[in-house]
């Protein structure tokens, strides 16, 4: 059966990095609640993954990774504003949507790339840098 | 097997005096963390101008004697009065790493800890705050995730690896 991470409804802060990788029966990340995470935020190696949502989440202090995930089709960050570093999504071959906003992300530390991902369908993809 | 409990503040009737006693059971509810009594103690004990018997300490051998005795009476008292301040009536003992410290919030895990098998995801339950650093690794049912609920603040760093399926 696969495995889901989505039973820590309460979840609001991380006071550090959040980190998920190498998880071969994980099938989709949600944490409904999380607001802010106080490094970096790394969802890599995830096989089966297929959904992150992170639909509350605001504040990224350092970047965003998300690699490597075979199955990955859909990635929500709809209310993200602040973003630290850069935002990197590589080798998701079946990603094709993505909903992500970042207001305010430093000039000098942001940087997107988009590296072998699914066809690009990126309904939501705004990089707005601020400084 | 030593156990040294030393000055914790104001309250401290005998700052410096050294208690040696036997470890309670992991079932035992107080609240502390004291030294792991596999530790060996490569100081010798603080001097005491009127040593008492839990106070043993074998100068020859160069190391603390294993059990002196147990906490009764008026120490066991004191001890358990000094755990409770520090740490709160209900969080259980298991060795000296991370506690559960019952507060106002509700439980709170205090330090970082690793999660590896079920029984000890299910200590979780209830948790509202880690103090520290949290990973979570091995295998596991989606209803044994369900002990992270509660859970509102992470300080340090969360980790989901190698995770599988039960």
């Amino acid at each position: 059966m696969p495995l889901t991470l989505d039973q820590a409804t309460a979840l609001e802060h991380v006071g550090d990095t959040l980190y998920i990788g190498f998880n071969d029966d994980l099938e989709r990340i949600s944490f409904p609640k999380l607001k802010s995470i106080g490094g970096a935020l790394i969802i890599e190696h995830n096989g089966a993954l297929k959904e992150i949502l992170l639909p509350a989440l605001e504040r990224i202090t350092k970047y965003l990774h998300v690699h490597d995930n075979a199955g990955l089709v859909v990635v929500e960050l709809p209310k993200l504003r602040e973003l630290g570093g850069e935002v990197s999504l590589v080798g998701n071959p079946n990603l094709h949507t993505v909903k992500l906003s970042v207001a305010s992300a430093p000039a000098k530390a942001t940087k997107l790339e988009i590296k072998d991902c699914g066809k690009p369908i990126y309904p939501s993809l705004h990089i707005k840098v601020a400084g | 097997m030593s156990s040294t409990i030393g000055p914790k503040g104001p309250s401290d009737a005998a700052p410096g005096r050294v208690l040696q006693f036997r470890r309670p059971e992991p079932t035992t509810t107080a609240a502390a963390s004291p030294s792991p009594p596999t530790a060996p103690s490569s100081e010798p004990a603080p001097s005491s101008s009127t040593p008492s018997q839990a106070a043993v300490f074998d100068a020859v051998a160069g190391q603390a004697s294993t059990i002196a005795m147990p906490v009764e009476g008026a120490a066991l008292s004191q001890l358990v009065a000094r755990l409770r301040a520090t740490s709160g009536d209900q969080a259980s003992v298991k060795n000296a790493g991370p506690v559960i410290v019952k507060t106002a919030e509700g439980p709170v895990l205090s330090g970082s800890v690793t999660i590896d098998t079920r029984p000890a995801l299910h200590a979780l339950d209830g948790v509202v705050r880690v103090g520290g650093a949290l990973t979570v690794e091995g295998t596991f049912k989606n209803a044994d995730l369900l002990a992270l609920r509660d859970i509102v603040v992470v300080e340090g760093r969360l980790t989901f690896e190698s995770l599988k399926s039960h």
